[in-house]
């Protein structure tokens, strides 16, 4: 009797032994500083991120890589961005993921004021853009070696095109009563979607390199549509203070994009990491034939300056901000961003 | 009966180890060190705190009269505003405080035209960009908690403000109607008086503030090459609810739902003018971070809707220290 008291006992010792230690596991794990945590995620981790992100333009880049004054160029943009993303870690070394973006975005460029025998019409644009972008499915597996020191992620995604890409036909304000008393002032209102209207695949690598209170982390995306695109723009005529718009289809093909990333982490708390980073993306090989012929969208680059940090608020919960300030590129309207990021942690399974 | 009672204190023991390893990882020990939340409404006697406040806002769009948001003039026009303030608290005891705001602002704004004479076959590029820095207008104010809050009362707390016109009223520098320096203070005086109340339970507080400000006569240039005129600024209400959460004992989330309207105001030409009222609803969500003695915040105003009124998100820092 003694005996099997005593085997009771000892199994719900263990039990509970085991049960602290899954917590504690759970714990460690939801909690581990940011040098030290891999790159994806945790057998049973589910992440969940969002945020906020206002980009505003900073400068615009032209074929030769010269910086043009905005204030002449007349043009002025904005931002603001909520991104979703969910990863889930199905095994320690393979996660899933799937995001996307929420954006509203203005753009305005130079007023025109065309002086003729008929009269002075002022003309002015205003692009927006307003929606979702593309649906992202990706998944991650991690190189089984070295794993204490370092992550070698090889990654592979398609976005799909879920909501419509073309853009709605535009509208217009016509106002035949300002101080010129022969003059008409005609806005234009353009309002175009995010999507990119194909698949599009991409595959990509990431390293981290872990010490005691700093990582190095790099990373390189290669992105490139399945097929051609189809889209159309809106073209329009004023005539006797009437404007007609007629939609004309042309196709595109976005080229080849290659993205890299490199960045420096300093866990200068336990709770906190600041990060120092470098960003810089290079497309070519697109084309379009809006202009009724196919014409090359030519090299486009950007390369950006970024500072931030990472705090873990509570074992669920860490917050993040980023600045990135763009410093060189080509052919290229360059934002510089502010983002403000959360990411909720949970473990689904004990590990 | 010996391994049994061995048994529960093995169990005992690896219970409390695993409590151990939820403890957090900061616990304020200072009275000094309260969050927004758990410090009292005015600050304790003998308390200073100061810190500079930073505001950034892209002056783009504005709600029209219809309430419907709209670029800036419908034109390519824009600009930055930063605002700047140096303030300082103090406690004159531990229910009596005082302070002092001093603003610092910097603004830019663009415009861009090409025109095109069609039968002279010319074009020309007309671009404006106006500036205007400066110290802005100094604000003073006092707070008084009326009801000090106790677990069943929320506290009550009155407040006087008084702006003086310290910042440069009048465009400056002028070249033409759209290229000038652009006054960095408002021109005249004005007295506002603030009511709060406050509950907090722990690690929640709620807040509900009503504020009315009343802007006496002035005399400024309302546009560039006219003669200094009388002016009235319509008054400004504001009503604000509020809750607010500790995320860990350091970090507390702010929620303001705020509703702010402006009077009509008045231009006394030789034909008395007037501009319509206008009002905003709009929602603040900051973030404040206790570390010790410094608190740093910030926070994002986004205007949801409104009338006659401004429509940019503005950008809120804040970086204050108690000695």
């Amino acid at each position: 009797m003694k005996i099997q008291i005593n085997i009771v006992f000892i199994l719900i010792f263990l039990a509970l032994h085991l049960n602290a230690l899954c917590q504690n596991d759970a714990y460690s794990l939801l909690t581990e500083r940011y040098v030290d945590r891999p790159v994806t995620m945790h057998r049973g981790q589910l992440q969940i991120n969002s945020g906020y992100e206002f980009s505003s333009l900073n400068k615009i880049y032209d074929f030769e890589g010269n910086s043009l004054d905005l204030n002449d160029e007349g043009i002025a943009s904005e931002q603001h961005l909520f991104p979703i993303a969910v990863k889930y870690g199905i095994l320690e070394w393979f996660q899933i993921g799937a995001s996307m973006n929420y954006a509203r975005k203005g753009l305005r460029t130079q007023n025109f004021i065309y002086i003729s025998n008929a009269g002075i019409i002022s003309h002015s644009e205003i692009e927006n853009w307003k929606g979702f972008d593309d649906l992202y499915l990706g998944i991650d597996f991690t190189a089984p070696f070295l794993t204490d020191f370092m992550n070698w992620v090889v990654s592979g995604g398609i976005q799909l095109p879920v909501f419509n890409h073309e853009p709605d036909q535009p509208t217009h304000t016509i106002d035949f009563f300002n101080y010129y008393s022969d003059s008409t002032v005609i806005r234009y209102y353009y309002n175009n979607k995010f999507g990119n209207g194909i698949p599009m695949v991409k595959i990509g690598t990431s390293l981290k390199i872990r010490f005691s209170k700093l990582a190095l982390e790099s990373s390189f995306d290669m992105k490139k549509g399945l097929s051609q695109g189809e889209s159309v723009y809106w073209q329009s005529r004023y005539s006797n203070g009437v404007i007609d718009y007629r939609e004309i289809p042309y196709q595109y093909d976005p080229g080849l994009t290659f993205d890299y990333q490199a960045a420096i982490a300093y866990q200068a708390l336990d709770w906190l990491a600041v990060m120092f980073s470098y960003d810089g993306m290079y497309a070519s090989g697109g084309w379009t034939t809006e202009s009724g012929k196919k014409v090359g969208t030519g090299k486009i680059s950007i390369h950006s300056l970024g500072v931030g940090y990472e705090i873990q608020i509570s074992p669920h919960l860490r917050l993040n901000q980023f600045i990135d300030v763009p410093f060189a590129g080509t052919n290229i309207m360059a934002y510089w961003i502010f983002q403000t990021g959360i990411s909720m942690n949970f473990m689904t399974t004990g590990k | 009966m010996k391994q049994i009672a061995v048994s529960f204190l093995m169990i005992f023991l690896t219970c409390l180890v695993a409590l151990g390893q939820f403890e957090q990882i900061i616990i304020p020990g200072d009275l000094k060190q309260q969050t927004v939340i758990t410090e009292p409404v005015t600050l304790r006697k003998g308390y200073l705190r100061s810190g500079i406040e930073a505001a950034f806002i892209t002056v783009n769009k504005m709600f029209d009269e219809d309430g419907q948001r709209n670029y800036y003039q419908n034109t390519n026009a824009w600009g930055k505003f930063r605002g700047f303030s140096l303030s300082t608290q103090y406690g004159l005891s531990d229910k009596f405080e005082i302070s002092l705001r001093i603003p610092y602002v910097t603004q830019q704004y663009l415009t861009s035209t090409k025109v095109e004479e069609v039968y002279h076959n010319e074009d020309t590029l007309i671009t404006f960009r106006s500036t205007g820095n400066g110290i802005g207008d100094i604000e003073a104010g006092i707070r008084f908690q009326i009801i000090e809050e106790s677990s069943d009362l929320p506290s009550m707390t009155a407040g006087l403000d008084l702006t003086v016109p310290t910042g440069r009223k009048n465009p400056t520098n002028i070249k033409n109607e759209l290229e000038y320096d652009y006054p960095t203070g408002d021109g005249n005086v004005a007295l506002g008086i603030n009511i709060d109340f406050r509950k907090t339970i722990y690690p929640y507080s709620i807040r509900l503030r009503s504020y009315y400000e009343h802007y006496f006569k002035g005399n400024k240039i309302l546009y560039p090459g006219e003669a200094e005129t009388e002016f009235k600024d319509g008054d400004m209400f504001i009503v604000r609810g509020n809750f607010s959460v500790h995320l860990n004992d350091w970090i507390a989330v702010w929620n303001d739902i705020s509703y702010t309207r402006f009077g009509e105001s008045t231009y006394y030409y030789d034909i008395q003018m007037t501009s319509p009222a206008n009002w905003s609803l709009d929602y603040n969500p900051a973030l404040f971070f206790q570390i010790r003695r410094i608190r740093f915040l910030q926070g994002i105003i986004i205007p949801l809707i409104g009338r006659n009124h401004g429509a940019d998100p503005a950008y809120i820092f804040g970086l204050q220290y108690t000695f």
